[in-house]
């Protein structure tokens, strides 16, 4: 556990051992007057007590507990500080490491798992550092310091008031295994709830539309009810262990009552003592259970840590040691092989597309052309051949490097909850507004965000209701044009629109591809009849290739789609 | 502050019979813990009178270990029965939520970061536990123990007793000092404003992964993300510098009863007022008088995070609901031919639509065409009540959309959307969702009748693939014919077809027109088609522009007199001959 939680917080660890250090002179302070206590009481025993005795313990108390409360608030400032920029640090760590995973990651895992990750997992080792550590801390101290103590004046009943502690220690352990298990059962139970949130949220029109609201949208209910009955088994198993804990822990008052009076009787010893160790020790186990009940919320917590280690973990798109940057930007496919899982998509593809060409890739869906668009961008690393740029393979290059070259246009365009002059400004590092406004306008779609209520300031995005396909489309191509990289992958981006958007998706394209090294992927045939080079993709292979005629004569599957297309123009929606 | 609670005590009360044997069981195990300090008060007494009777130390101790038993076995049914309850309370809490999100109109989610939503259902919910599961057992014992302990106290030397208190007034002196340097609210407010703003930016920040990497946007360019976690954690550290000092003195003084009872029970002793058991009773009974005192003022200061929790969710329950006009009426159109009575709505201070009337015939095809943003998507949707128009009404065979229950409306309407989202589920669960019943062989026939059997069983579990976020990701052109099939299981008699051609390859689109062709029979339809030739023969064209219905009729009708359609007409016939032109003429 304490691995995990160093190598999450990874050097800021440092930062947090002052707080601890705080602890134990606190937990000093506040033992203090327990031995004060017994000179006291022995004073008290040997005859009379002068005022000038009373004034001087008084001043005693007094001190100890200014320092007490000097540690304790350097202690405490100093962990909660220490803890939130420990924590900001791990996000901010975090996210950079996301950034650097392959897409891949991304379609495999849960993306409400990976929020809660960054959100809550992350608070909840935050807790773990700014508080329950240093209670644990305390915890341990304070018992240490006072059975030293009794040790000194009386060992026969310093034993007797000890011994209960190895006793009951194994029950909290077995206690801890119990829970440890049972909550990482509650924490997948958690974080399906999470994730099937997220998907009610951001689904709720088709849920709506199916009367599958509330409880009827069955499978977050019993996620739901699924994570009560988990909680509720963590507590229901362990508690019962927990008590146990307790009670054997705080029978060692009752032995020492038994040894005492037994010593007693022997005359063995003398009856101060033995008040004196019944005041200290009704205050032994109080901070030994508190430290038990601390450790076993840290063994709950840590299982968010583990979690985060877990994504930390995840392999990154591998770096070379000597980037290489490629002078042209010709892109060649060297038998290239791609599986997913176990299902093979790509079976060695092998193609050309020269610098300042316009390639196009045909194919029924699922063929795996965008897997190849994919794939020239890094978003997934070849699992056979190799991809080149400028005759240097991809993997050579740094990923910033090759992300910068290619500007991808997809099917359905993200857009970010900001205003559409940042959106558009994401393609080019300070971009001057000057340098948005034009590339809209390449775009084409400065008009239409002139009408909106706050022009350029209006905002995009999940809220961002009022834009339709075509002009969110647009934005992500003026995005492109800013950014006015050589290689330019358009995949299905002109997926049917209305007739007026589409003639000016067709402008705004025609703008970015200018002078570009271009790959196009299209279903409407007769948007690419005219590109340079038309590659047939059939099941993870080329099937044919070749211009638009010596394809249409080849008499294949392109001549088969070609003539289905022409079918579909005279298809009309009444029966 | 005030109705947050009472709203919390709503909740614990749909659990009270398990929480007030939690309560009470919470006192019991306080009453036990008290008798190990009595009885070693009376065994002082016992061993310093000469000769000891062992007899009577015996029973003291007998009577220790039971109340030791007794204190811990009370405190684990306390804690079990609580956490039993508050885990019960959480999982109704969320229903009720989940339940209220479905009833409000789909303006409301567009306003709201699914994050923040999330955020709100998943964790504020959470945080309520502490409340029912710890606070409220916590509170009975933190109340419970000190008066036992004051009242008995009082009774062995009132003297000594008040020297006890005394840590009280100081301890309170201390707050308000804190309460005099500014609102703990506040603060909470903004480190919740914080905390959502972190949540919205970190749950786009793992969405917007593609864009993010093509455009490379490292995290530190990527402000929003960046900033909100900053910030969250400066106003940490702001609060913890500001408030640390005088809350841990506040704390500490709340168990300073030694301070106090220490000089004053020696004064008492040397004057021989009190007997020597007596003062030590005090220093050990008196001096954690006050500490359960602590815990009642921890427990104020997780009620104040927890209450913005609590508000959280409360405004989330006041949202206002659709209205259901006359909730009982429930009345079942007969026809379903649809009206659009002047119609107005607006998104924002965005005007969408501006006085619609139009009428789709019973059993007909309307076609609503009209250039991007003129309010064509809208008005379909107001149709499914996503939204409910501003002023104006719309009817289904005559009845107000508002009249009909909720239910019995999203029954009566199917609806295929541009962007079809699925449910990380399986195949078969995803077609269900059209008809809950529909046996093993009805999927299949309406898969093959919407196209989509081929590759379904070309999946790797067939029906029973898991597809969506963490499954097999389904094409465009795939997504949409399962919401076709859907469709066809659900059988509506109206259909809204918004876009339901986007997305297509060559292949898939002569597919998803013919299993379009299969459902729309005898349907009221509404259709949304970008592709003007594909609507042609509509039994009604309705032209939109800029939030008006400008011009209806057959394609003929408007060819001739409505002249923006025959421009969108000539557009579209230029668009189809249209083959990256640019790009092309560059090249020559």
């Amino acid at each position: 556990m304490f691995k995990t939680i160093s190598l999450i917080t990874g050097q800021s660890g440092k930062l947090l051992s002052r707080a601890t250090w705080f602890t134990v002179l606190e937990m000093i302070a506040n033992a203090a007057p327990a031995g004060l206590l017994y000179f006291v009481l022995s004073s008290v025993f040997q005859g009379e007590v002068s005022y000038r005795q009373v004034l001087w313990w008084s001043a005693w108390l007094i001190v100890m507990f200014a320092l007490q409360a000097i540690f304790a608030s350097c202690g405490q400032i100093e962990a909660q500080s220490s803890g939130a920029s420990i924590m900001k640090d791990v996000r901010l760590r975090l996210g950079e490491h996301l950034r650097k995973l392959p897409m891949g990651f991304f379609t495999r895992r849960d993306q409400g798992d990976i929020s809660h990750t960054l959100l809550a997992n992350v608070d909840e080792v935050e807790m773990i550092l700014t508080h329950l550590f240093n209670q644990v801390i305390g915890s341990i101290i304070l018992p240490i310091v006072s059975g030293l103590f009794l040790l000194f004046i009386d060992w026969r009943l310093a034993l007797a008031v000890l011994v209960s502690v190895p006793l009951a220690i194994p029950l909290l352990f077995w206690s801890q295994t119990l829970m440890s298990k049972r909550s990482l059962k509650r924490q997948e139970a958690a974080a399906a709830v999470h994730s099937r949130l997220l998907e009610y949220v951001q689904t709720i029109r088709l849920i709506k539309a199916h009367n599958q609201t509330g409880q009827r949208f069955t499978r977050l209910d019993s996620a739901m009810a699924r994570l009560r009955d988990d909680s509720i088994r963590v507590e229901v198993m362990t508690s019962p262990v927990v008590m146990l804990f307790s009670i054997v822990l705080e029978l060692g008052f009752v032995l020492l009552l038994f040894v005492g009076s037994y010593l007693l009787e022997g005359g063995t010893l003398d009856v101060s003592v033995f008040l004196i160790f019944l005041v200290v020790s009704m205050k032994f186990y109080q901070p030994v259970r508190s430290a038990g009940v601390a450790l076993t919320q840290m063994r709950f917590m840590a299982s968010a840590g583990e979690r985060i280690r877990e994504l930390f973990a995840e392999t990154v798109l591998p770096e070379p040691q000597y980037p290489q940057r490629p002078n042209s930007y010709q892109i060649e496919l060297e038998d290239v092989q791609f599986s997913y899982g176990d299902k093979q998509i790509l079976k060695g593809i092998n193609a050309q597309i020269p610098e300042n060409s316009l390639v196009a890739l045909v194919g029924s869906s699922g063929a795996g052309k965008s897997t190849i668009a994919g794939l020239i961008s890094r978003l997934w690393d070849v699992t056979g051949g190799a991809i080149k740029i400028g005759g240097i393979d991809v993997r050579a290059m740094r990923s910033d490097d090759l992300l910068a070259m290619v500007s991808t246009v997809q099917q359905q365009p993200y857009l970010f909850n900001e205003t559409i002059a940042a959106n558009i400004g994401k393609g080019k590092q300070h971009a001057t507004i000057k340098e948005v406004m034009e590339a809209a306008k390449a775009a084409h779609c400065h008009e239409f965000i002139m009408n909106l209520p706050h022009g350029y300031d209006s905002i995009a995005g999940e809220g961002g209701a009022a834009l339709s396909g075509g002009e969110k489309q647009r934005i992500s191509i003026a995005r492109a044009i800013l950014k006015d990289a050589p290689i330019v992958i358009l995949d299905e981006a002109t997926a049917s629109l209305d007739p007026e958007n589409e003639m000016y998706l067709q402008k705004a394209i025609s703008q970015l591809a200018h002078n570009k090294t271009v790959l196009v992927i299209a279903h409407r045939l007769k948007t690419i009849q005219t590109a340079d080079h038309i590659l047939v993709v059939d099941q993870g292979r080329i099937i044919e290739s070749g211009s638009h005629e010596e394809l249409l004569s080849v008499g294949g599957l392109y001549h088969r789609l070609w003539k289905e297309q022409e079918k579909i123009g005279g298809w009309k929606i009444k029966t | 502050m005030h109705t947050s609670f009472q709203f919390l005590l709503r909740l614990a009360g749909q659990q009270r019979s398990k929480l007030v044997l939690s309560c009470l069981s919470s006192a019991v195990s306080a009453l036990c813990s008290l008798i190990p300090f009595v009885i070693v008060y009376q065994l002082v007494d016992v061993v310093l009178h000469k000769p000891i009777d062992f007899i009577a130390v015996q029973k003291l101790i007998w009577i220790a270990l039971v109340a030791i038993l007794l204190r811990f076995f009370f405190m684990g049914i306390s804690t079990m029965l609580a956490h039993a309850a508050a885990f019960h309370v959480l999982y109704d809490l969320r229903v009720t939520l989940i339940d209220k999100l479905g009833k409000l109109p789909l303006g409301f989610f567009s306003d709201q970061h699914s994050g923040g939503m999330k955020k709100i259902i998943a964790d504020d919910v959470e945080r309520i536990e502490s409340f029912i599961a710890h606070h409220l057992p916590d509170l009975t014992a933190s109340v419970i123990a000190p008066l036992l302990t004051v009242g008995y106290l009082f009774t062995v030397d009132w003297r000594l007793a008040i020297a006890a208190l005394l840590p009280i007034p100081a301890a309170f002196a201390i707050q308000g000092l804190m309460a005099a340097r500014g609102k703990r609210s506040e603060d909470m407010k903004r480190m919740h404003d914080l905390s959502e703003n972190m949540n919205g930016a970190i749950v786009e920040f793992v969405h917007a992964m593609p864009v993010i990497k093509s455009f490379n946007q490292t995290v530190h360019s990527f402000a929003r993300y960046h900033d909100s976690v900053e910030n969250y954690a400066n106003l940490w550290t702001q609060i913890a510098r500001k408030k640390t000092p005088l809350y841990v003195l506040f704390l500490l003084l709340l168990e300073s009863g030694l301070l106090f009872i220490l000089p004053s029970g020696l004064w008492l002793y040397g004057q021989h007022e009190i007997k020597f058991s007596v003062l030590l009773l005090f220093l050990l009974l008196g001096v954690g008088l006050t500490a359960p005192l602590r815990q009642i003022s921890t427990l104020s200061h997780m009620m104040q995070n927890n209450l913005e929790s609590v508000r959280r969710i409360q405004a989330v329950l006041d949202e206002e609901e659709q209205a259901v006009l006359e909730q009982s009426s429930n009345v079942i159109p007969e026809r379903y031919d649809i009206h659009f009575h002047k119609v107005h709505f607006s998104y924002g201070d965005r005007e969408v639509l501006k006085g619609i009337d139009l009428m789709a015939g019973h059993g007909k095809v309307t076609a609503l065409v009209g250039p991007s943003g003129a309010g064509k998507s809208t008005a379909a949707q107001l149709v499914v009540r996503f939204f409910d128009p501003a002023h104006g009404k719309l009817t289904l065979g005559g009845i107000d959309l508002r009249l009909i229950a909720p239910e019995q409306l999203m029954d009566l309407v199917s609806f295929v959307f541009q962007d079809v989202p699925v449910l990380s589920d399986t195949v078969s669960a995803n077609l269900r969702m059209g008809k809950d019943d529909a046996d093993d062989n009805e999927l299949i026939q309406a898969a093959l009748a919407a196209q989509a059997h081929e590759f379904i069983v070309a999946l790797p579990d067939g029906y029973d693939t898991l597809i969506g976020d963490g499954g097999v990701s389904l094409s465009g052109g795939e997504r949409q014919r399962l919401a076709i099939a859907r469709a066809i299981l659900k059988n509506a008699p109206v259909l809204i077809l918004d876009e339901a051609f986007a997305f297509a390859d060559a292949e898939n689109e002569s597919k998803i027109q013919m299993a379009l062709s299969n459902l729309l029979k005898s349907k009221t339809v509404i259709v949304i088609a970008h592709r003007l030739s594909t609507i042609v023969d509509a039994d009604c064209i309705v032209v939109f522009d800029n939030g008006h219905v400008i011009a209806q009729g057959t394609h003929m009708e408007l060819i001739q007199h409505c002249s923006l359609y025959a421009s969108m007409w000539q557009a579209h016939r230029q668009a189809g001959d249209w083959s990256l032109e640019g790009k092309e003429e560059d090249h020559v």
